[in-house]
């Protein structure tokens, strides 16, 4: 059984064809890691997922997708959604909602939280499990255009989180992040395996090596290479793979 | 921040906007000035009481103040009542052919002229809601000082409210319209990735766009102060206070409308008629500063 199950997928975006025949399989409670250069196909392949590609003008999917129990090109795309939470490349939590809010907004909408100390109980949890909790605790009420780059990152972390998705898309989560609380998110994402199966798109090798259990390498939009971690950072099959482990792409 | 020729461009634009400026100065000069007489020998009493007796030199400006307010309140309720609606469907659900043929019909009402509205609102409108708001009103709240007189025309407070709150629907719609549309789409991605339907994104993109949908309504009611065609057909011109909103009353622009040609002839009226003037041009000006400057500030914080 598997999360996320593609088989011969091909994105296009006007007559571009963005994603090649992409097949590939998620085992549940896995970290998922994609790996590969910048306009390789990465994001797009996440979007394919949670079915945000229908926002792309002009975007057509080929294939099959089975996402948890869902044929995910045929179902309804907001009924899907609500068991995936999606951290984007660029953090955009509600800039007219406070810290608080951000994350509470996430538990509502999906009924996580009945009375408000469950509510507190579940931002807090998010916040914590996001490494944010020390740093805004005392400040939930802020909003978070005053947050770091790297906090609002992780409040966007938190607010995927306080829905208790099933399945977590990551975007280049540590982008912004300095190498402590980068390894801390690491930490935080190896340890919510329990409950969810995460793919997640880097470009740090070193990242990959610590927290991936499946590393699939897009170039081009093809998967060149995929496989369990360890067998793919010890043995790289692929020049393309070796390079990029390498950081030369 | 900007480009050489960005700064020309604006150049270029600022005798324009100078002018534009000055023509604003020197109106509102000219009426404060011209209304000077009016305040000088009436002083504030001017506006404690409603009696419009040009012969006998007397007059009020209470009701039709009051009018203004009160009609204009009415269509900003009526605006946001249709408007949000109307800019969510466009915005949301309506698609491709349909969506361009909705949202240029909302411009095109929005440049009819506003006799059109008028005439339309005095022959049906006015009837219509007498038998279906009015009465029904006041017969089943009849307590409610507002809706305490029973209507006799229609022709009231209420149904110029109404109608010019339905004239400015297409300009409310467009800048919420234009508010909703600029918000960036990473928000509503973030909505989808936390598990939002459509329903609940909506909740939460309007609830973004409050302060400029706001912002709308306040530039909706600033407007509404000033429409007169809509106003003098329907509101019943009647110098009358009354707390019901059945009953007929004035607004300012109407009363100019109705009293202008012939204040000449009396030696306080035209003055007066300024200084009603001047008091609905200050607030509208106020309102209408603070509305876009609103929408500006909410832009920069948003959007960019
Ligand atoms: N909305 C769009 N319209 C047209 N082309 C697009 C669109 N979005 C992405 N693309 C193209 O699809 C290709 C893959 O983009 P994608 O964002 O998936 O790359 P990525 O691997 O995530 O890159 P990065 O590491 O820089 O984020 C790129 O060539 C990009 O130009
Ligand atoms: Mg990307």
């Amino acid at each position: 059984m598997f999360a996320v199950e593609m088989n011969n997928v091909s994105v296009y975006i006007g007559d571009r064809q963005i994603l090649k025949e992409v097949t590939l399989r998620t085992p549940y409670n896995t970290v998922f890691v994609i790996m590969g250069p910048s306009g390789s196909g990465k994001t797009t392949l996440l979007r394919v997922i949670n079915r945000l590609i229908d926002l792309v003008e002009g975007a057509r999917v080929e294939g099959f997708v089975k996402v948890l129990n869902f044929d995910a090109l045929h179902s309804d795309p907001y009924e899907l959604r609500k068991y995936i939470g999606m951290v984007f490349q660029v953090p955009n939590p509600f800039p007219h909602l406070t810290i608080y809010e951000n994350v509470a907004v996430a538990a509502k909408i999906n009924g996580v939280a009945k009375s408000k100390r469950e509510l507190d109980e579940v931002v807090k949890w998010a916040l914590e499990k996001a490494m944010l909790w020390d740093e805004v605790k005392d400040r939930l009420y802020d909003h978070p255009h005053k947050l770091s780059g790297g906090q609002r990152q992780r409040l966007c972390l938190a607010r995927a989180l306080a829905m208790k998705p099933r399945l977590l898309l990551l975007d280049e989560p540590t982008a912004n992040i300095d190498p402590v609380n980068a390894r801390k998110l690491e930490e935080a994402i190896v340890s919510l395996k329990d409950e969810v199966t995460v793919v997640m798109v880097t470009h740090s090798p070193h990242q990959a090596a610590r927290v991936a259990d499946y590393v699939a390498v897009l170039y081009d939009g093809r998967v060149v290479e995929q496989g369990p971690a360890q067998q793919l950072f010890l043995r790289p099959s692929t020049e393309i793979a070796q390079k990029l482990l390498r950081g030369e792409i | 921040m900007f480009s050489k020729r960005d700064k020309l461009f604006f150049l270029s634009l600022l005798p324009l906007s100078i002018s534009l400026l000055a023509v604003l100065v020197v109106s509102v000069t000219t009426i404060a000035l011209r209304s000077l007489d009016a305040l000088q020998h009436f002083g504030l009493a001017l506006f404690a009481s409603s009696i419009w007796n040009p012969e006998r030199e007397v007059y009020g400006l209470l009701a039709p103040v009051i009018g203004s307010l009160t009609t204009s309140a009415i269509a900003l309720l009526t605006a946001l009542i249709l408007s949000i609606p109307l800019a969510i469907t466009i915005a949301e659900y309506l698609q491709g052919a349909l969506k361009s043929v909705v949202s240029s019909i909302v411009e095109l009402m929005g440049g009819m002229p506003t006799i059109v509205y008028a005439v339309w609102a005095s022959q049906y409108l006015v009837p219509f809601l007498k038998q279906f708001a009015m009465e029904p009103l006041h017969s089943a709240l009849p307590f409610i000082p507002l809706f305490s007189c029973k209507p006799v025309t229609g022709f009231s407070v209420f149904a110029a409210g109404v109608a010019i709150g339905i004239s400015i629907v297409p300009y409310v719609t467009t800048l919420i319209l234009e508010a909703y549309q600029s918000i960036p789409v990473m928000y509503r991605e973030a909505c989808y990735g936390i598990g939002a339907t459509r329903y609940e994104s909506i909740k939460i993109l309007l609830s973004l766009a409050r302060p400029a949908i706001i912002a709308a309504l306040v530039l909706g009611f600033a407007r509404a102060l000033g429409e007169t065609t809509i106003a003098v057909t329907t509101v019943g011109n009647s110098m009358y206070l009354s707390s019901c909103l059945f009953a007929p009353g004035y607004t300012v622009s109407a009363l100019i409308a109705s009293q202008f040609a012939n204040a000449y002839l009396y030696q306080y009226a035209e003055t007066v008629l300024y200084s009603s003037i001047l008091v609905v041009v200050l607030i509208a000006i106020a309102l209408s500063f603070y509305g876009s400057t609103t929408i500006v500030r909410w832009r920069l914080r948003v959007v960019v």
